[in-house]
């Protein structure tokens, strides 16, 4: 416990701005949750003011509000680390005249994930194993040299992460973690490299009292997020009803299959090809996000797996429920409810979920 | 690669995807080179209609004289082409559906004797078959062009159905629905456009017409909800529908 207690520190709320300004010495690009115009989006950053800080995202099924107050609570957007680390379209080579194929470069610059929320990490960590021997993903994910997480005080509208398991804390994975406890912010160190930068930015060892309110509000955040019932509940309910049709064409009676559920979760990983050439011999082939709710999706010549939605639909739920579990050995859903959020007719996934636990067919 | 002959047919329709088509392929000199059209009423006078490997046929039908052309041509074509929401879906022209055929006609021309149409709007494969559709109010030029160069290396193409809200995804817009409580119809509109009006923050009308292969009656309906509550009138979703979507509401679909 008490080298525990070695690992954390406290700051004023300024001091995020110290570590963005050290880690940009570093020659290191940042990159967070921030404003463009009027529209949260991720990309980079260079200073405090750049980040939401004084925002906080309104979720529900359906809709997102972005609302400017002081000491906002920011938990993300449609966008999330997947969208820098494994590109939405991308030509990943040409050929040439001569049947040469030419990867095509990466100019990812060295860089750190700021501000990051814990499921963001847990997300990570899927693609991670998901993608292990995909290089475009490993070259770029090899460029991020830190991850700095933002722990959750307050859940979001539609965040279920306590039930899963993958926040509103973070246990490994980082650099450094921290959380916002008003104009403090309590700072936990994750790996060397973030100890270093710790004690180069000047915080100090966090006091007793801080520590103390830490995990009071950690806790409740827990508890708050809490809001489907246990992940390994869950997965058996779901084992139950895999093969309940009647279950899946409701869970799916108002599902348009727009695939913005596949697009904006952050462990979908699946793509598709394109292939284009040019008269002159030139060819090229493009990779892009593809949605398994797509009707496309699923398809083989001659044949479809999966030629009805609520099959489709289904694949999705089991997917992130089951079969990631069996793939790498990690829960494909993370919690985060952005399928939620950003689906048009909100469908709410934790509905469906629970809805699973104690269903008895007809 | 070989040279392929092309019939460029042109039914009831605005010519716009056509222009569409022409832009593209102009920028594409060593393209043309490899197409030898055969057939064009807008670039040239024959009006023989021999055997191609490709027909491109853009505009719906609305009188038997085209139900004969068609016909005529998709017999003569190796491969059939539908341009444009007209061909695929119908069109525009679909809105005088259902409404007195006499009244309609009367609104625009002075002397209605001269218009040969009937109470129908018909889309190109309710006549015959299609091999490849490229719909879009206009089409795509670029992607029939690529398709193009693809047929003369001898190659093709399978098409993907998504929803429009997967191209806007990938895109990177932020959702006009979710974010601004605009509605949109990109999640039961095919994609193709590139996420043309989410990318100036406008709501999607639809213009590619309905993804008919998920979205059946009954989430259509559960669809209307949404946008209504949105504040789209249900007049003008019905409206957007019949003009872009026209033959794929008259058919009964099967729920997907
Ligand atoms: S799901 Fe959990 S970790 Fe993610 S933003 Fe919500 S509270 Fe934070
Ligand atoms: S976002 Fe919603 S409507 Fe669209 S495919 Fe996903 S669950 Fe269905
Ligand atoms: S399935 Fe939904 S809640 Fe789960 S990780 Fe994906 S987007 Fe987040
Ligand atoms: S803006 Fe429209 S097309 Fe884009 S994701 Fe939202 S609903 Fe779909």
């Amino acid at each position: 416990m008490s080298r525990m207690l070695g690992e954390y520190f406290e700051g004023s709320v300024l001091l995020l701005e110290n570590l963005i300004l050290a880690l940009k010495e570093q020659g290191l690009r940042v990159l967070s949750y921030k404003l463009e115009g009027d529209l949260p989006v991720i990309g980079e950053v260079s200073r405090l003011s750049d980040l939401l800080i004084d925002y906080t995202d309104i979720q529900s099924p359906g809709s997102y509000r972005l609302a400017k107050e002081v000491k906002g609570v920011f938990r993300h957007t449609q966008y999330s680390p997947k969208h820098l680390l494994h590109y939405p379209t991308q030509v990943i080579y040409e050929i040439s005249d001569d049947f040469e194929i030419i990867r095509t470069k990466d100019d990812f610059p060295p860089s750190v994930l700021f501000g990051i929320k814990p499921c963001d990490l847990a997300a990570i960590e899927v693609l991670d194993k998901v993608l292990e021997r995909d290089d475009v993903y490993q070259a770029r994910r090899a460029r991020i040299e830190y991850i700095v997480v933002e722990e959750c005080v307050e859940p979001g509208g539609t965040c279920f992460c306590g039930s899963i398991g993958t926040g509103p804390a973070v246990a490994k994975g980082y650099d450094i973690a921290y959380a916002r406890l008003g104009d403090q912010v309590l700072f936990k160190v994750g790996s060397e490299k973030g100890l270093k930068l710790v004690e180069k930015v000047g915080l100090t060892p966090a006091s007793d009292e801080t520590l103390r309110r830490y995990n009071e509000a950690l806790n409740e955040a827990r508890r708050k997020a809490s809001r489907i019932p246990p992940f390994n509940v869950v997965v058996r309910a779901l084992e139950d009803v895999a093969v309940a049709e009647g279950f899946w064409r409701e869970a799916s009676a108002r599902c348009v299959g727009c695939t913005n559920c596949n697009m904006v979760c952050p462990t979908c990983f699946c793509t598709e090809f394109s292939d284009y050439a040019d008269l002159s011999g030139k060819a090229w082939r493009e990779r892009h996000w593809f949605g398994c709710l797509s009707f496309t999706y699923g398809q083989v010549a001659g044949q479809h797996f999966r030629p009805e939605l609520f099959m489709r639909y289904r694949h999705f739920v089991l997917h992130k429920f089951l079969f990631y579990q069996r793939q790498v050995g990690l829960p494909g859903c993370v919690g985060c409810g952005r399928c939620i959020t950003w689906c048009p007719m909100g469908i709410d996934l934790r509905e469906v979920v629970s809805r699973a636990v104690g269903y008895v067919g007809r | 690669m070989r040279k392929l002959s092309v019939s460029v047919l042109k039914l009831t329709s605005c010519s716009g995807c056509l222009n569409e088509v022409l832009y593209s392929l102009v920028a594409r000199a060593e393209l043309l080179r490899y197409l030898n059209i055969s057939y064009f009423t807008e670039l040239q006078d024959s009006n023989a209609i021999e055997d191609v490997d490709v027909a491109i046929v853009e505009g719906s039908i609305v009188n038997s004289e085209q139900e004969e052309l068609v016909k005529q041509v998709r017999e003569k074509s190796r491969v059939l082409i539908a341009l444009g929401t007209c061909a695929v879906f119908g069109g525009v022209q679909s809105l005088r559906a259902g409404e007195d055929l006499r009244t309609v006609v009367l609104a625009s021309y002075p002397n209605p004797d001269h218009i040969k149409v009937l109470p129908e709007v018909k889309s190109v494969d309710s006549v015959v078959n299609v091999d490849y559709r490229f719909s879009g109010c206009p089409a795509n030029g670029e992607a029939l062009a690529r398709f193009l160069v693809k047929l003369v290396m001898g190659g093709s193409e399978s098409p993907i159905v998504e929803s429009l809200c997967s191209e806007c995804k990938r895109k990177g817009i932020l959702c006009v629905t979710v974010f601004d409580g605009k509605p949109c119809l990109g999640p039961i509109t095919l994609s193709g456009c590139g996420a043309l009006c989410p990318s100036f923050r406008r709501g999607c009308y639809g213009c590619y017409g309905l993804n008919a292969l998920i979205v059946d009656r009954e989430k259509l309906e559960e669809f209307s909800k949404v946008v209504e509550r949105l504040g789209m009138s249900r007049e003008d979703f019905m409206a957007m529908l019949k003009a872009f979507s026209y033959s794929s509401l008259t058919k009964s679909s099967s729920s997907r």
